[in-house]
C-alpha cells in the first residue's frame, strides 16, 4: 500500500470507522482512540496490506480494538449526552431514531456490530464475517436475530409513531 | 342470703372450684361436702384431668397464636430447610414467610443457613422461558393462505437483506398487498434499517495524515527539509539570477581570428574533432579542437588570440563555473571554433609536470562533466591530454554562454602552478 492509498484511506474511510465504532461504544473519546490506533496499526502494515482491502482491514483492526476495549472496560459508563448531541434530525424520526438507538443497546455486542456493519457499510455476510471471525451462516443467523429482537423491543408501529 | 352446695347445684359449684374462682368461705364448704360425699369427690377427680395441671408450660407452636396469620406453620430444625427452599422459590404466601422470618430471627444460628439459601435462587421469574406465540399465530397473506408472524418476520428480514428467492419475494409483496397487517409488519421491518448519521465525521482527520505522510522517522525528520530547502534554492537560482543564454554551439555571429592559423595542424588525432597542433617555437603541444563553436560571453578571448601564443596562455584562463583551470602546462584556451590543451616546453619537464597536472586538472573536468575517471587513465601524459580536450569538449557542449569566461590569470597564482 503506497502512501497515497493510505492518505485516500483516510479520506474515505475515517468518517466510516469513526461512526461505526461511535455507535457500538457511545464514547467519543474512546472511539476516537480506536480509529487512531486501527489507522496506526495499517500504517505500520501497509507494505503488506493491499490498497483494494484496506476498508476491510481496518474495520477489523477497529472492531477488534474496540472488543479489546469492551473486555477490559464492560463497567464503561455510557456517555449520557451522546444521543442528544447527535439526534439532530427532525422530530418526526428523532422518535423513532432514538428508539432505534435504545432498542440496538439491548442487542448482544456480537449482533450489534455485525447488523451495524450490514446497514452501515453495505458489507456483504462473507466481508462481515472476515471483520467479526465468523462464518457466512454465523453473520446470517446473528443479523436474523438481532433483526427480530429489534421488532419485538420496538414491539408495533403504534408504538414508533 | 347465698346459696350452700347440695347434690343438687354442686355441679355449678364444682366448676368454680376447679376454675379456683371461689371465696375461701364457699371454698371450704366445698371442701366439706366433698368429704361428706364421697361419690362427688369421685367425680371432681374425673374433671380435673380435663384441666391444664401446671401453667408454666410453654406453648410449642407459638406462631399460630400470632395476630393476623391465617395459616399457622409448624417450624422446626428438622423441617425448616423445607421452608427456606420454599422461602426462596417464592411459594410461600406472605402469612408464611413472616413465620419463617420471625422463626430465623428467634433461633440466630440458622441465619447463615436462611441466606444460603436465598442465594440459590436461580433466575428471576421475566427469564423463565416462555413460549414464543409468534411461532403460533397467524396472519392472512390471501384469501387461502395464511403464515405465521415468525415466517413473516423471517421473509421481511430476507427481503430488507437483499437475501430471498424470487418467489418468496413474490409471496412477501403479494402478501403486502392483500393484507394492512402484513404491510405493518413489513414496514416496520423497513425501519429497523439502520442508517449512518452523515453529521458524524471523525474530527481529527487531519492529524491522521501528517502522520501517515511523514510519520517522524529518522530519515524523513532530514530528507525532508533538505528537499525543501535544496527546492527553494533551486527556485532562487533560476528566478533571481540572470538565466543563462543559449548554447555556445548555437550561437551566431561568432567572431573569427586568424591567430590559430598561425598554428600548423600536424596530424588529425582519433576524430577530426581534435587536433594536436605543435607550435612554432616546438616549446608548446597545442591540442585543439576544430570546428566546435566555443567562446566566452566577453572580450577577453579576442585580447587572448591577439596575444603571441607564449603570452596569451599564461595570460588567461578558462573559468568554467567554479572551476578554474591554470593556463599553464595543462590548459585550455578558447578560440573560436578551437579548443586547445597547451602542454609543457620540453619532454623532460612535460614527463615531470604533466602527470600531476592532468591528473589535477583531468579530476576537475571530469567531475564537473560528471565524466568517467577513465578519461585521464590513459598510457601516456599526451593522451590524456587528447582525452581531457575531448571531454572538455563534450562537457563545453553541453555548457551555455554563462557558464564560461576567459578572466586574466593572477600572476601570483601563475607561479603557483608552474611550481
Amino acid at each position: 500500500m503506497t502512501t497515497k492509498e493510505y492518505n485516500q484511506c483516510v479520506d474515505e474511510y475515517a468518517d466510516g470507522v469513526y461512526r461505526f465504532i461511535l455507535k457500538n461504544l457511545r464514547d467519543e473519546d474512546t472511539a476516537k482512540d480506536v480509529v487512531q490506533d486501527a489507522f496506526a496499526k495499517m500504517w505500520e502494515k501497509r507494505e503488506n496490506v493491499d490498497g483494494k482491502k484496506a476498508k476491510s482491514y481496518l474495520f477489523t483492526a477497529a472492531y477488534h480494538t474496540m472488543i479489546d476495549y469492551i473486555r477490559k472496560d464492560r463497567k464503561r459508563d455510557v456517555d449520557d449526552g451522546f444521543l442528544e448531541r447527535h439526534c439532530t434530525e427532525s422530530n418526526s424520526y428523532s422518535d423513532l431514531k432514538e428508539i432505534l438507538d435504545e432498542a440496538i443497546e439491548t442487542l448482544p455486542e456480537i449482533q450489534k456490530s455485525v447488523i451495524l456493519l450490514r446497514d452501515y457499510e453495505g458489507y456483504s455476510y462473507k466481508e462481515i464475517g472476515d471483520i467479526v471471525e465468523l462464518t457466512e451462516s454465523q453473520v446470517k443467523v446473528y443479523i436474523f436475530r438481532g433483526r427480530l429482537a429489534l421488532k419485538k423491543y420496538i414491539g408495533s408501529m403504534e408504538m414508533v409513531l | 342470703m347465698k346459696e350452700s352446695i347440695n347434690r343438687r347445684n354442686y355441679e355449678r359449684f364444682l366448676i368454680d372450684f376447679m376454675d379456683g374462682t371461689l371465696s375461701k368461705e364457699v371454698h371450704a364448704q366445698v371442701m366439706l361436702f366433698l368429704e361428706q360425699n364421697p361419690d362427688l369427690a369421685e367425680e371432681l377427680d374425673g374433671l380435673e384431668s380435663f384441666c391444664i395441671p401446671d401453667d408454666t408450660l410453654i406453648c410449642e407452636d407459638k406462631t399460630r397464636l400470632y395476630k393476623g396469620i391465617e395459616s399457622p406453620l409448624l417450624l422446626n430444625e428438622e423441617n425448616i430447610e423445607e421452608y427456606f427452599i420454599a422461602y426462596s422459590e417464592g411459594e410461600l404466601s406472605k402469612d408464611e414467610k413472616v413465620q419463617v422470618e420471625i422463626f430465623v430471627s428467634q433461633n440466630t444460628h440458622l441465619q447463615a443457613d436462611f441466606i444460603a439459601f436465598q442465594n440459590l435462587k436461580v433466575s428471576p421469574l421475566s427469564n423463565h422461558p416462555s413460549m414464543d406465540k409468534d411461532l403460533l399465530q397467524r396472519i392472512a397473506i390471501s384469501q387461502t393462505d395464511f403464515i405465521t408472524i415468525s415466517a413473516l418476520d423471517t421473509l421481511c428480514i430476507a427481503y430488507h437483506e437483499n437475501d430471498i428467492s424470487a418467489q418468496d419475494e413474490q409471496l412477501l409483496l403479494n402478501a403486502v398487498a392483500f393484507s394492512k397487517e402484513v404491510k405493518q409488519v413489513f414496514d416496520l421491518h423497513q425501519k429497523l434499517i439502520f442508517t449512518a448519521d452523515q453529521n458524524i465525521e471523525f474530527p481529527n482527520k487531519f492529524a491522521l495524515k501528517r502522520k501517515a505522510v511523514y510519520g517522524f522517522t529518522p530519515f524523513n525528520q532530514i530528507f525532508v527539509p533538505a528537499m525543501a530547502a535544496a527546492f527553494a534554492l533551486l527556485l532562487m537560482y533560476y528566478i533571481v539570477l540572470p538565466k543563462p543564454s543559449e548554447r555556445i554551439d548555437s550561437l551566431q555571429n561568432i567572431p573569427t581570428t586568424l591567430d590559430y592559423t598561425m598554428v600548423t595542424p600536424s596530424e588529425i588525432i582519433e576524430n577530426a574533432q581534435v587536433e594536436e597542433i605543435p607550435i612554432e617555437d616546438d616549446n608548446n603541444v597545442v591540442v585543439s579542437t576544430q570546428n566546435k563553436k566555443i567562446r566566452s560571453k566577453n572580450n577577453s578571448l579576442v585580447i587572448a588570440n591577439t596575444l603571441p601564443n607564449n603570452e596569451r596562455i599564461p595570460n588567461n584562463s578558462i573559468k568554467m563555473e567554479r572551476i578554474h583551470v591554470a593556463p599553464f602546462n595543462a590548459i585550455s584556451v578558447v578560440d573560436s571554433g578551437y579548443f586547445m590543451v597547451v602542454a609543457p616546453p620540453d619532454q623532460t619537464t612535460f614527463e615531470k609536470a604533466m602527470p600531476r597536472t592532468v591528473t589535477k586538472v583531468g579530476k576537475k573536468i571530469s567531475r564537473f562533466f560528471r565524466n568517467e575517471k577513465a578519461a585521464i587513465e590513459a598510457e601516456t601524459p599526451q593522451e590524456s591530454m587528447k582525452n581531457i580536450a575531448q571531454l572538455a569538449l563534450n562537457g563545453f557542449n553541453k555548457m551555455t554562454e554563462g557558464n564560461l569566461s576567459i578572466a586574466a590569470l593572477n600572476p601570483t597564482d601563475q607561479v603557483k602552478d608552474t611550481e
